[in-house]
Formats: structure tokens, C-alpha cells, sequence
């Protein structure tokens, strides 16, 4: 039989994900939890895995394609037998132990202690109709939880799934669903308490043939309320991984949950880094995370890393040590968030990655002037706005073709250098939310006007917040204008994992010698900074000088144009 | 008045071993004690009991000795005056040891009693008169103390805890331990080798309350062996002054009363956090029900730079436990990158005979926290080298994931179960399953052979044990 497979609810906020990379074709076989396709959303990069045995018959997108959450990823066919029944009937939207991405990767680590029998198994459930429903286990080291709220009084008749109470432990608030319909009988713990897990929560009643304990593991579901439980020191956190907690027992979180398997030193290392180690897959005996999973997962999704999203730390290096106020009543404190510290994390990444160093050179731009003075009318005349930036931009693409090195990236893990045969230069914007780095993708295939227009619509988009999250990756060298507010020179941050980063300054009337004459000319500064592991200096002041090169002799950028 | 980077009030376990970390991490720190280094488990517990512990071993050997061929001619003769003083020579070396180490981090020790009188800001009542102490971080290690019974409060002398029996200097000839806990075993058993006539009176169906109880019925079975007499599910109701001594009243669950006479009482039932006249309000931290300070992964109050560790946070009451927290305290108070309190595996040590060792969950832990598990057992009555010992009285028990075969906890009721322990501790901590348990070659002759075989056994497979496939 067919079975539709949709696009998980992969965390909170996350309403769609654009995939990465197929890792099945058509007409391949695949085992239950084998990872099928990268999905990548603005939160991070997840593996899916398949949620049946089978052989995929059709695949619904191509690498590329944005796919919203509930859309049909895949069509697998299924061998009736073999398929079990209540994941072929459950509702498409999807299926619950399947459903987490990352956190099935392995199939032995879905064995692994985290599946809680506990609460529905135990005997209780058989005595005399009534139930005891114990706290599940709700996540790694988490032993036990304050009751924040019932949701429910005695006496009331419940749902199988409906929430029954909110549960907050040091990792996040949670609804605990009920197991099973029925009728409740007495709650045990009161609000405010603390509970162990394990213990009994509440008694239910049987309720008409429900008397076989559910299937499924109580599957605890990270409500979104924020970081209430936290410490300041956290409070940067809400837990973003959290699915969205509609009382349904077909969200499923995205991360694993029970303990991880890994040693003390892998943990320390994986907090160290900011991961989360709910999230990475681990390929060691029955599902352990060693620490070439890390470097893996910190290969394969950058952008998860530092997140370390539903614990809540922040990327470890300036560790959880507390800021004291130190005039309470004369200050504020704002949640970190969005942007601001994405830029934080990426900055933070690459200051501690590689190794910069900044070179300085002056450009007399006197004929780049000119030239664009003359185009500029021409520009004009077909609605386009023509700055210096398209001739920069060119002149570094046609450097970097010169001098590949400074068109790479390093995958430290894997000992490669990545050369890229594609010229995607990012053009750093300042916008009212902070910092954003557009990209002109195939800068090499394009005109000046066509940059130019390019340029002009990042930017107004930028600044509106309205630019795709495609519109801002995949850049291979970034260009930032930093001069156009001031300053002499700027030492820029390298766009990580990028290994170069070119900053622009103000064109200004200055003395130059000229023929042994002191003249005015139009001199501009430009700087660059580049990653000393990849780029030696000798290499970085050539690859100025080509760029130089083109700048103050504009004629020679037609050799280039194709 | 003096401003360090971190205050530490108590230089037990906790906290004479924050204190060294910091101080390696290059914080100016200042411990405040009342003048014990190395607290109740250096002066008046851990140390001083095992001291004690393996001189009555040592006298328990010589009475056995003629059993394999060594004969002495009458029974040993204990000086008692001279076995308390070996002890407390060996206390005060280690003290000073803790002293010169904390001297080697330039920490300052600062003699008396500490009171928080504000956030940053402690009064100390030294010798020498109140001296203030302010600090960016305060970290508060002040242990636990024992509590009495009503009818049977501590007099230091005849009515005591384990401090006041370390002391004594006269072997008393019956003593009545109320409380079959850790210290009430611990002490009673000690006793008991020296020629006590030792009563122990538990409250519960078993000694050793919360521990396994198919380990426990090991020790059980030994202290009867031994002529102590045990009441369980009993309670003592009444201590009179009869002759030199006490009699004391036992009741049992039906009602039935016993007077036992003794010389001396112990009273081991439980213990209270130090938390009472330390200021800890005037800082804002706040205390749980029971007295204890709650706090996070990071050891931190609800004050963030206030940070407590040990016995004042709650059971379980180790010094392991309190040295690992100093650790976590002193790296998160000095910004070290990843610190978090993610301790999976924390072992428990009683020094019973047979000793007691557990670490992770126990058989019924395991079941309540919904696991199915598998069970491997192996006695040490089958091992060549507990037989080569004399020491063929326990057991290897190994709770494993019925699924998974991840290790969840194991238990040792054996001689050296306190140093065998510590392999289950790593396995567990490194997420190990009972198969790397077995799989792991283990030395023989050895005791720690029993644990490969219990491993073995999760898999019905023990070598030596007729009971396996």
C-alpha cells in the first residue's frame, strides 16, 4: 500500500523547511528510521527519517524546494504485512515516534531508555479500572517537576491526550497529556509541589473499555511558555525546539528524549560547543554520541550549533556566569534574541575559528569616478540606481578568479578545502534589526547594471525584513561597506565559514603625487580581513593589488565581462 | 573588613575542595570554619569510623586467625586509650594536609562562626571579634548536623551521635544504637568486634532503610552472627538513669515492650541542614520546607551569585557528593566553559560488614521509573578470591535495561564492595552497557572478577555460576 509521508512539525515556529539534500532516490528501499532527506529551517538543519520500511515511490520536491510543515515530502509504497498498523493509519499529519528527525536517526537509539513504558504499563492500570498515572520521564536528567497548574479537577471526564497538567522542570515547562480517557479520580500532588518522575500525578478511572494501557509513550510536549524556569543567566533561551503543544499526541518533539548516551567528556564538550546533544544523531553502540558525532553535527548543521535551543544555554564560551545588576533600579534587562544574537553566536563562531588578520591598502578611484559619473545617466534612464558597489563587487570577482584561495571554505572535519567554482558575494547590510548579509549569487554571470538593480533591492528588502532566508546563504566572499558613514578603515569580522571578508570606506578628496605633483585625487580605503589558516599575507596583499588593479583602471573590468 | 572574589562558609569536603579549585583558577578566596578543616568527614565521621573500623577488623582477623592455622594464646587485648589516639593522629595529619593544600592556593582561613548580613557582605565572630568579609560570590557549605530524639538528647558523653563515640576513651562494655542506619551499622558493627554487646533498634522492617534489601539481609545476617541484637520495626521509648548506665525501653509494632540496661546510647536517626542563624535571609535565598537550600544544575540559590553545595542542599548525605558539587560551584563561579551538575552515576558506600556499595538505580528504582529490567547476580561464595579471603559472605547484583542492556544500576553486598563500586560508577557515567561489563577482561584472582560475571549473568551466561544457560 501507499503511504503519504508529510513534513513533521519540526519545532517551534517553524512553518516550513527547504530541503537540503535527498539522501534516498525513487525506487530505493529504506529501513524504518533511516534518514531520508536534510531539512533545513531557519532553526537548524534536521535529518527525517523514514517512518516505515519500504521503498520510496515518489518523491514530492526537489533539493531546494521550501516545503511547509504538513506538505507530502514523499510517497512510500509499503508491504501490507509488514506495515504496522497504527503508524499506516495514523493521521498523515505525522506519525509520532517518526516524526522526530533527528532523534530516530539510529534506530538503536530510539531503543534506548527514553521510550518510558513506565507510566502505562504498570500493573496499576489492570487493578479494578482504575489508573495510576505516574510523571514520565520528561527529558535528559530531569528527575523531577514542579506542578505549575492543573488543568483538570477530580471528578472531571478527560480525553485520552488532553493535557491534564503543566509540569515545569529546570529545562522547560511541559503539558503532561492524559494517557487515556477516562474519568479523574483524585488528584495526588498539589500545585506548587515538586514531584519526582515517577511518581503518581493522578488516579484515573476506567472509563468504558479502555482498560488496555495506550500504545505509545506519553510524549511529553515542551509548551511554549517561555523561560520561565530558567535563571537570568539563561534567560536568552526560550526553548525553541519545542513543538507546538496543541494537546495532541501527534506532535512529537523533535529532540530525543531521556538521557543521551555519552560520556562525561563528550557531554562537557557538547556544552562547551553549545549543541544540544538531544539533537545529534550518534553513531556509536546502541545510539552513544561520541565526539566525532559533534564535529559531524557541528559540520552539518552550522546554524544548529549555538543554539543548544530547548536547554537553553547560551554557546558556552562566556559560560553561565550571571551579571550581577549593578544599579537594579537604573537599568534594563531585554531578552536576547533574534537577529541580535544570531549575529552574536556567528561572530562569536568565526572570532573563535579563524585566524584573522586585516590588510590595508589605498585605492585612487579618480577614473572609477569618472567612469561611473558618465554610466550613472545611463543607469538612470532605465529606472537603475548605479553606486560604486557593482564595479567592487566585480572587481572582486574577477580577483577571486585569479586568486581561488580566497573563494573557499574549510571543512576542518572532513581535512578539506572547499574551492567553489561559483561567485555568491554577500553584500553586509546594516538594517534597524541588526546586521544581515544579502547575497548576489552568480556575481561572475552578471552585469553591472544587473548587480547594480540586485543591490538595490536586497538592500530596500533587507531593511524592511522581508528577504528569504535562501536570499542570505550560500555566500562564498562578503563585501562590507563600512565607510559610508565614516571612518578612516574598519578590521571586519570574516562571514564564517567564508575565509575572507572585504571592507569598503568613504571615497575622499586627498593629496596625491601624481607625475611628481602633489594633485587632488580621489582616494578610497579598502580593507580586508582573512583567515590566516587558509590565506597567508603574502597572498591576501596580491589579491588586493588585483583588486586595486581593477579599481583604478575600470577599463580593464570590460576584459572581464562576459 | 576584608573583599575576596568568593566567600566560603564551611571547610568541609564541599568546601575546603571549591576552595582549592578556585583558588587554581586563580580567584582570591576566603574559606570561613569554625576551626575543623576537612569538616564532620575528616574530624568526626568518614576518617575517624574507618580508622576505628580496621582496628576492630584487625582484632576480628586475630580472633578468626586460628581458624587457617595461626594460633595465639588468649584474646587480644585492646587498648582503647591507644586506638583513639592512633585515630585522632591520624585526623590531625590530614587536617593539616587540607590546611597546607589550601595554604598552596593562597585561600585564607578565616577562624568562626559566619552570618550573612546581606547579599555580598558576611560578619564572622572570630576570636578576635567580628570581622567582615565582603565577597562578589558566596558559597555556602556548612553541612548538616544529627538530630536527637525527645527523651534521648545528646549529652556529648553517654548519650551521643558518632562524634561523641569517637571520642570515647573507655570501650564501653553495652551500648544501644537507636537508628539501623548507615551510622547506627557502621558503629554498632565496630562495636561489636570490639567486644560490646551492641542492640540496635530500627523503626523500619530492615536495616539500612532505602537500601536494597536483598544486600541488606547480608548485613543483617552478619550482625546476628555477631550477637547483636536487633529490633526491628521497634522504637525506643524511654532512657532511665538505672545503676552506671541506661536502661532502655523498646517497644515493638505490637506494643510489646523490652527494657535493654547499657552503658552508653547512640542515636542515629537522621540529620538537620545547617541553615539555622546563618543570615541567610538577609541575602534573599530561600530555604525548602525542610531547611534545606534548593538549587540549580549550576549549584547556584535563588540569589545567582550565592551558591550552595553538600549536606545543606539535601540527601543523599555523601562527601563525594559535597566534593563534586564544590567542583561544579568553583567552575561555574570562575566561568569555566560546559560546567553543569550532570552527574548520572552517584555511588554510596556503607562500611558494614559485608560493606555495601550502590551506584545508579536500585532493583526497585528501576522498576518505578518504568524500565524492564534484567538482573544479573553472582556470589562471592563462587569467586576463588573471596574464598582465598575468608570473605565469601555477599554478592554482584546488576540491574540492567531489558532492551537495551544499558546498565542502570548495581549493588555489592561483599568485603571491598567500597573500591569495587567505583568501575559500576565509571560504566554507568560512560553509558555502558552489561555487556561491556562482561566483555571488559578483569584481572584473577580478584574480587572485581564477580562484577564481569554479574554482567555475564544479565545474560544468563556467569561462568560460575550453576544457575546460567
Amino acid at each position: 500500500m501507499a503511504l503519504e509521508f508529510r513534513l513533521p512539525d519540526i519545532g517551534e515556529g517553524v512553518a516550513e523547511g527547504e530541503i537540503v539534500k535527498w539522501l534516498v532516490s525513487e525506487g530505493d528501499s529504506v529501513q524504518e528510521d533511516q534518514p531520508i532527506v536534510e531539512i533545513m529551517t531557519d532553526k537548524a538543519t534536521v535529518e527525517i527519517p523514514s517512518p516505515v520500511s519500504g521503498v520510496v515511490k515518489e518523491r514530492k520536491h526537489a533539493e531546494g524546494a521550501v516545503v511547509p510543515v504538513d506538505d507530502v515530502l514523499v510517497v512510500f509504497e509499503t508491504d501490507d504485512a509488514a506495515a504496522p498498523a497504527p503508524k499506516a493509519s495514523a493521521p498523515p499529519a505525522a506519525p509520532k515516534a517518526q516524526a522526530a528527525p533527528k532523534a530516530a536517526a539510529t534506530p538503536k537509539a530510539a531503543a534506548a531508555p527514553k521510550t518510558p513504558p513506565a507510566p502505562q504499563t504498570a500493573p496499576a492500570a489492570a487493578n479494578g479500572g482504575s489508573f495510576e498515572f505516574r510523571l514520565p520521564d520528561i527529558g535528559e536528567g530531569v528527575a523531577e517537576g514542579e506542578v505549575v497548574k492543573w488543568l483538570v479537577s477530580a471528578g472531571d471526564t478527560v480525553q485520552e491526550d488532553q493535557p491534564l497538567v503543566e509540569i515545569m522542570t529546570d529545562k522547560a515547562t511541559v503539558e503532561i497529556p492524559s494517557p487515556r480517557a477516562g474519568k479523574i479520580q483524585e488528584l495526588r500532588v498539589e500545585a506548587g509541589q515538586t514531584v519526582p518522575v515517577g511518581d503518581v500525578l493522578v488516579v484515573l478511572s476506567g472509563s468504558s473499555g479502555a482498560s488496555q494501557p495506550t500504545p505509545a509513550g506519553v510524549v511529553a510536549e515542551p509548551v511554549a511558555v517561555g523561560a520561565t524556569a530558567a535563571p537570568v543567566a539563561r534567560s536568552t533561551s526560550a526553548p525553541v525546539t519545542a513543538p507546538s503543544g496543541n494537546g495532541s499526541s501527534v506532535a512529537a518533539p523533535v529532540r530525543r528524549a531521556g538521557k543521551v548516551l555519552a560520556t562525561p567528556a563528550t557531554r562537557k564538550l557538547a556544552r562547551e560547543l553549545g549543541i544540544d546533544l538531544q539533537l545529534v544523531p550518534g553513531t556509536g553502540p546502541r545510539g552513544r554520541v561520541t565526539k566525532d558525532d559533534l564535529d559531524r553535527f557541528q559540520r552539518r548543521s552550522p546554524s544548529a550549533v549555538g543554539m543548544m535551543a530547548p536547554t537553553g544555554t547560551a554557546p558556552a564560551r562566556p559560560a553561565p556566569q550571571p551579571l550581577a545588576a549593578v544599579e537594579p533600579e537604573r537599568e534594563e534587562r531585554v531578552p536576547f534574541r533574534g537577529i541580535r544574537r544570531k549575529i552574536a553566536e556567528s561572530m562569536t563562531r568565526s572570532m573563535y575559528t579563524a585566524v584573522h588578520f586585516t590588510y590595508v591598502d589605498e585605492v585612487d578611484v579618480s577614473r572609477l569616478v569618472d567612469a561611473r559619473s558618465q554610466a550613472k545617466s545611463i543607469a538612470a534612464e532605465q529606472g537603475v540606481n548605479l553606486t560604486y558597489l557593482p564595479y567592487i563587487v566585480k572587481a572582486t570577482v574577477a580577483a577571486l578568479k585569479k586568486f581561488p584561495i580566497v573563494n573557499t571554505s574549510l571543512d576542518e572535519a572532513a581535512g578539506e578545502l572547499i574551492y567553489k567554482h561559483y561567485y555568491h558575494i554577500g553584500i553586509a547590510a546594516d538594517t534597524p534589526g541588526g546586521l544581515v548579509v544579502p547575497v548576489i549569487k552568480n556575481a561572475d554571470q552578471k552585469s553591472l547594471l544587473e548587480i547594480a538593480s540586485e543591490v538595490t533591492d536586497l538592500a530596500t528588502r533587507a531593511r524592511d525584513g522581508k528577504l528569504q532566508v535562501d536570499e542570505m546563504r550560500g555566500g562564498t566572499f562578503t563585501i562590507t561597506n563600512a565607510g559610508n558613514i565614516g571612518g578612516l578603515f574598519a578590521t571586519p569580522v570574516i562571514n564564517f565559514p567564508e575565509v575572507a571578508i572585504m571592507g569598503v570606506h568613504q571615497i575622499k578628496d586627498r593629496p596625491v603625487i601624481r607625475d611628481g605633483q602633489i594633485v587632488p585625487g580621489k582616494i578610497m580605503y579598502l580593507s580586508i580581513s582573512l583567515d590566516h589558516r587558509i590565506v597567508d599575507g603574502a597572498v591576501g596583499a596580491r589579491f588586493m593589488n588585483e583588486v586595486i588593479a581593477y579599481l583604478e583602471q575600470p577599463d580593464r573590468l570590460l576584459l572581464e565581462m562576459r | 573588613m576584608h573583599s575576596t572574589d568568593v566567600a566560603i562558609i564551611g571547610a568541609g569536603p564541599g568546601g575546603y575542595v571549591a576552595a582549592i579549585r578556585l583558588g587554581q583558577l586563580g580567584k582570591k578566596v576566603t574559606i570561613i570554619d569554625r576551626g575543623y578543616p576537612g569538616g564532620v568527614c575528616l574530624n568526626w565521621g568518614c576518617i575517624p569510623s574507618k580508622a576505628l573500623i580496621h582496628a576492630a577488623d584487625v582484632v576480628d582477623e586475630i580472633k578468626n586467625a586460628s581458624s587457617i592455622g595461626i594460633n595465639i594464646s588468649g584474646e587480644p587485648q585492646i587498648d582503647f586509650a591507644k586506638m583513639i589516639a592512633w585515630k585522632d593522629d591520624v585526623v590531625k595529619k590530614l587536617a593539616g594536609g587540607v590546611r597546607q593544600l589550601l595554604e598552596g592556593q593562597k585561600v585564607q582561613w578565616l577562624e568562626g562562626e559566619a552570618r550573612l548580613s546581606g547579599a555580598h557582605r558576611i560578619e564572622v565572630r572570630t576570636a578576635n571579634g567580628v570581622e567582615t568579609v565582603e565577597a562578589q560570590s558566596i558559597l555556602v557549605a556548612t553541612g548538616a548536623h544529627p538530630i536527637d530524639i525527645p527523651g534521648f538528647e545528646f549529652d556529648g558523653e553517654n548519650v551521643v551521635h558518632s562524634r561523641g563515640a569517637l571520642a570515647w576513651q573507655k570501650l564501653p562494655k553495652s551500648l544501644v544504637v537507636i537508628g539501623g542506619g548507615v551510622i547506627g551499622v557502621e558503629m554498632g558493627t565496630l562495636f561489636a568486634k570490639l567486644g560490646t554487646e551492641v542492640t540496635i533498634v530500627e523503626l523500619m522492617d530492615q536495616i539500612l532503610p532505602g537500601t536494597d534489601p536483598e544486600l541488606t539481609k547480608v548485613v543483617q545476617r552478619g550482625l546476628k552472627k555477631r550477637k547483636v541484637a536487633l529490633h526491628l520495626e521497634s522504637k525506643a521509648t524511654k532512657l532511665e538513669k538505672r545503676g552506671g548506665g541506661y536502661a532502655v525501653t523498646i517497644e515493638n509494632k505490637k506494643g510489646k515492650t523490652e527494657v535493654v540496661e547499657c552503658e552508653k546510647v547512640l542515636v542515629g536517626v537522621g540529620f538537620r541542614p545547617n541553615t539555622k542563624d546563618l543570615g541567610l535571609e538577609s541575602a534573599g535565598v530561600k530555604l525548602d520546607e525542610r531547611g534545606f537550600i534548593p538549587v540549580d544544575k549550576y549549584q547556584r540559590t535563588n540569589v545567582s551569585h550565592i551558591y550552595a553545595i553538600g549536606d545543606v542542599i539535601g540527601p543523599p548525605f555523601l562527601a563525594h557528593k559535597a566534593s563534586k558539587e564544590g567542583l561544579i560551584a568553583a567552575g561555574v563561579i570562575a566561568a569555566e566553559a560546559g560546567v553543569e551538575n550532570d552527574v548520572r552515576a552517584m555511588p554510596a558506600v556503607i562500611f558494614s560488614d559485608p560493606e555495601i556499595a550502590t551506584v545508579g538505580l536500585s532493583e526497585e528504582e528501576a522498576k518505578k521509573a518504568g524500565h524492564e529490567i534484567r538482573i544479573g547476580r553472582f556470589s562471592m561464595q563462587a569467586s576463588g578470591r573471596a574464598m582465598t579471603m575468608q570473605s565469601t559472605d555477599g554478592m554482584v547484583k546488576i540491574i540492567a535495561d531489558a532492551k537495551s542492556d544499558l546498565l542502570l544500576g548495581v549493588g555489592i553486598v561483599a568485603r571491598g564492595a567500597s573500591d569495587l563500586i567505583s568501575e559500576a560508577a565509571l560504566a554507568i557515567e560512560m553509558g555502558a552497557a552489561a555487556e561491556d561489563l562482561a566483555l571488559t577482561v578483569h584481572p584473577h584472582p580478584t574480587l572485581s572478577e564477580t562484577i564481569m560475571e554479574a554482567a555475564e549473568a544479565v545474560a544468563d551466561r556467569a561462568i560460575h555460576s550453576l544457575s546460567s544457560h
